[in-house]
């Protein structure tokens, strides 16, 4: 009998605020800013174009048109940025953006994912249900895995529809501000955005992610599995404490910036590599496997913890 | 056919405190046995232990496994019903049969379902939208639909009111019991279950002070009603408790021959109330 998948949709049930409904009202609340800021100054075009200026806050990569640039909207601001480039300049452009657009959606998973895990082993304890859960017929590893594979792999999945959905939404925007123009909407628009390519390096990001960051996901699940009261200090004390004893015992910083490398997102990365490479160079690293082991050892620990766990 | 539990030499410790003090005794199949004791006597303790929610020391077999290590695998075969509330508030009553039928190789949904539909728990409320008594009804009709070896219930009717207690022990003995199910219900309310058991353990202090099946109580233990007249002669033979009534004094002996005590007396059965008090007042 495969019990993963009620046990994942239990897990569905129990989070459908922050799995189903917050991605959901996060992605409508963009797309419809997206359309507000269509017909809005859509319909004011015909006398007042909307004066767009950017400041060049010395990022010499985006370096705007920036001549107080007069668009009817911020998408044929947009277009206008394009249309004057090369080509390969154009890619580059329009596929940040598009990365730049699941930012806030990306941003909400994390704090999700990890007051998930947090809350996974702790909740059941504090409300008494453990005694329901653990009088059914579920081993203790099966109940931590089900909830591991929903927080790292089915989780993020949600989020990046989310995502793909807005990045559409802003692709079919700037398609419908070429109309009328003479700018092509395949060669400024859609020839040079990589969409799908864009949705898997975010796959591979995540799943990258999911992996590196074992040891963090594995403490918050281990935490959530013994802590009394509180998690959440005990989750940011230890690693902290721990930074500050090897500060002033050791005056040194290796094992702090191994935890911290682990735990905050994109801080592993090489800034003069893209992400693609930089994941994998790091895919194979001999600090991926001590990531994975010390993961794995967390995770062994959350799932012993909870064998022995009782109502609190 | 073998014992469904055997606990042997159990104990388990908080601190300095003894919850549980070398206990020891078996379950066998098709018994209902009443696990009585007063609050903190080490009841719930008893019943997590079988069940594998707890960790203890000494040594435990319940259906040929070690609780501790084979949880999982006895819960196939057990079912458990806690005091009160311990279904999650916000699972859904369509849910709760859904992510059962799922997991339980022995869960029979088409039974629930009928049993639900005698209650007036609508399917798509949430258990926190659900009154006390018909939160214990719903757990009820979800473990009953399981086909088990033992049944294990502690204080499964604390809180609720005469008519759901009535009806919570009707059903469980005319819907559910078929002597190859045993069941071990922990409560303090005796008089309520008296009737349905087979077999009684007391408990106090963490220690077994009774464990008898009902059958041989009366062989055992005699209550007689003294007048003062006899009082020096009846007080010879060791009464393990007396208490006033009306004027005369009403002792319970323990394995004192009836041939004797019927010249002290009027002579009867103590109820299982009655023996509760003499035993835990020892």
């Amino acid at each position: 009998m495969n019990q993963l998948p009620v046990l994942i949709r239990r897990e569905f049930w129990e989070h459908r605020n922050t799995f189903v409904i917050l991605p959901a009202v996060t992605t409508g609340f963009f797309l419809l800013m997206m359309l507000l800021t269509l017909l809005v100054s859509g319909k004011a075009a015909g006398d007042l174009n909307v004066d767009i200026k950017v400041d060049i806050q010395g990022d010499q990569d985006i370096a705007f048109f920036s001549d107080s640039m007069q668009a009817d909207n911020i998408y044929a601001f947009a277009l206008y940025q394009l249309e004057g480039r090369s080509a390969q300049e154009r890619a580059r452009y329009i596929n940040a953006g598009l990365q730049a657009l699941g930012g806030p959606l990306m941003g909400i998973l994390w704090f999700v994912m990890f007051f998930y895990l947090l809350d996974s082993l702790y909740d059941e304890r504090r409300d008494r249900s453990i005694l329901f859960w653990k009088s059914m017929p579920v081993s203790d590893a099966m109940t931590v895995i089900s909830k591991l594979v929903t927080g790292l792999w089915l989780l993020p999945l949600i989020y990046l529809l989310g995502v793909a959905l807005l990045q559409i939404a802003a692709m079919t925007m700037l398609s419908i501000a070429t109309l009328g123009t003479e700018i092509s909407m395949w060669e400024t628009v859609w020839g040079p955005a990589s969409i799908f390519s864009n949705w898997l390096q975010y796959l591979g990001a995540l799943l990258f992610y999911s992996l590196w960051a074992l040891p963090f996901f594995g403490w918050l699940i281990a935490v959530s599995a013994y802590a009394k009261s509180v998690p959440l200090v005990w989750v940011i004390g230890v690693p902290l404490a721990l930074t500050i004893i090897e500060r002033v015992v050791a005056d040194e910083t290796l094992f702090a910036d191994w935890m911290w490398d682990h735990i905050v997102p994109i801080s592993f990365l090489d800034q003069e590599q893209s992400v693609t490479d930089n994941i994998w160079n790091l895919l194979l690293s001999l600090q991926m496997v001590s990531a994975l082991m010390v993961g794995g050892v967390l995770i062994a620990i959350a799932i012993w913890l909870r064998g022995k766990a009782d109502e609190i | 056919m073998s014992e469904v539990v055997e606990v042997r030499n159990v104990s388990k410790h908080f601190g300095d405190f003894a919850a549980l003090d070398d206990v020891s005794f078996n379950i066998s199949p098709g018994s209902i046995v009443g696990l009585i004791g007063p609050n903190g006597a080490g009841k719930t303790t008893t019943l997590k232990s079988i069940l594998g929610l707890t960790d203890f020391d000494g040594d435990m077999r319940v259906l040929g496994e070690d609780p501790r290590s084979g949880r999982h695998k006895i819960m196939e075969r057990v079912c458990f019903i806690a005091d009160v509330g311990v279904l999650p508030r916000w699972l859904r009553v369509s849910d709760a049969l859904d992510y059962i039928q799922g997991i339980h190789p022995r869960f029979n949904r088409d039974r629930a379902e009928f049993m639900l539909a005698e209650t007036k728990i609508p399917k798509r409320s949430k258990v926190k939208e659900l009154s006390k008594g018909m939160v214990t009804q719903l757990h009820l009709a979800l473990v009953m639909a399981i086909e088990v070896d033992l049944l294990v219930l502690d204080e499964p009717t604390l809180g609720l009111d005469i008519l759901f207690r009535k009806a919570f022990y009707d059903r469980l003995l005319n819907d559910y019991f078929d002597n190859q199910t045993s069941i071990i219900i922990s409560t303090h309310q005796v008089e309520e279950i008296e009737s349905l058991l087979t077999h009684l353990l007391f408990i106090n202090g963490g220690r077994i002070v009774l464990d008898c099946p009902m059958d041989e109580i009366d062989e055992i233990y005699s209550e007689v009603l003294v007048p003062p007249i006899n009082l020096t002669q009846a007080n010879a033979l060791g009464p393990i408790h007396s208490r006033d009534i009306l004027g005369q004094k009403a002792m319970i002996f323990e394995n004192v021959p009836r041939e004797e005590l019927k010249t002290l007396g009027e002579l009867h059965a103590p109820s299982v109330a009655d023996l509760f008090v003499a035993k835990m007042h020892r």
